[in-house]
């Protein structure tokens, strides 16, 4: 009879930690999860429910998205992945497009044919460049939150 | 008297469960076909196996999306399969996969229709823009060409626009989803 109570007690307990392990893994997901937004040119990260803004990317200022997901190690290895990338990605690109418009200027002047189809040639090698370096920033920068959003629930 | 304390213990025991249950019941979880899932909880113990087994399987089922040259990939897991693939005039119903949480359908279904608009739009505004390149090539003094470039741009601006908006209702869909399939 006692082995019973003690054993009904035991599972009441249980059940009750549960329960409360639960609710605080809701409340954590709903207040603490990340997602990426898109904001007018930009890129913006938001937590939670309330779409709090706690990192906007867009230009070619440094972001400290390590930082944002710093409890995760996962996430961290990830997101300096796109730290690593994104900046020169975008700057490659950047550089490959405005040459591109060089090449298009050249191209309606009296001059070489050739300098025209070296600028040309050479802004699409960048753009290309720049966007496989981007690629692989947005791929960290995928994996970076999934990991943060999925270590949140330990 | 000591039966009658254990018969009180054992009926707020079995209370406590129910009301855990019910707790759950109240998010609708996905219809993720893993072995942690497709058997339901029955009682206190198993209730408790759910609660381990709803973090195994998070890590596991959880979708992402990672963009790809103009279109996007969804993809489960950390590194898992990819399971659609959405993007320019690409059709894969995004609304079936995430269909166990209300939220992330309705989000869904914003991201579906700002996508084919987007898509629809830009398209015929990049080929506008063509068009009037062509023609100014052709013929420099034709009025039509600056009215033809400018107005397609401003296509492909407000395409993309939407196809922007698109993508941030797919990354809140895949949030919602996730939350959902934790519980």
């Amino acid at each position: 009879m006692q082995r019973l109570f003690i054993r009904s007690l035991l599972t009441g307990l249980a059940i009750m930690t549960a329960t409360v392990q639960l609710e605080a893994q809701n409340n954590t997901y709903d207040q603490q999860a990340l997602r990426v937004d898109a904001g007018p040119g930009t890129l913006r990260i938001v937590r939670g429910v309330g779409d709090s803004v706690v990192l906007k990317i867009g230009d070619l200022r440094s972001v400290d998205l390590s930082g944002i997901v710093a409890t995760s190690s996962n996430a961290v290895t990830n997101a300096r992945l796109f730290e690593k990338n994104y900046r020169p990605g975008l700057s490659f690109t950047g550089l490959g497009i405005a040459l591109m418009g060089v090449g298009i200027g050249v191209s309606r002047m009296d001059v070489d044919p050739l300098i025209a189809s070296v600028f040309t040639v050479s802004s699409i090698g960048l753009i290309a460049y720049g966007a496989s370096r981007l690629q692989i920033a947005y791929r960290g920068l995928s994996k970076a939150i999934w990991w943060y959003n999925r270590d949140l629930k330990k | 008297m000591k039966s009658r304390i254990f018969w009180a213990l054992l009926a707020s025991a079995s209370v406590s469960g129910v009301s855990a249950l019910a707790q759950t019941s109240s998010h609708p979880a996905p219809p993720i076909a893993t072995a942690a899932t497709s058997t339901a909880p029955t009682g206190p113990t198993n209730r408790i196996q759910s609660a381990t087994d709803s973090t195994r399987a998070s890590s596991t089922q959880a979708l992402r999306f990672e963009t790809s040259w103009g279109s996007a990939d969804i993809i489960r897991g950390a590194d898992g399969p990819t399971v659609g693939r959405v993007g320019w005039f690409r059709h894969f119903d995004v609304a079936k996969l995430v269909e166990g949480s209300p939220k992330a359908v309705a989000e869904a279904r914003n991201f579906q229709s700002n996508n084919f608009r987007g898509s629809l739009v830009s398209a015929i505004g990049a080929a506008t823009v063509a068009v009037g390149i062509v023609v100014s090539a052709n013929s420099s003094n034709n009025a039509a060409s600056p009215i033809l470039i400018i107005g397609g741009a401003g296509a492909v601006g407000w395409g993309l626009q939407h196809i922007n908006s698109g993508y941030a209702a797919l990354s809140k869909s895949l949030w919602w989803y996730n939350r959902d399939a934790a519980h």
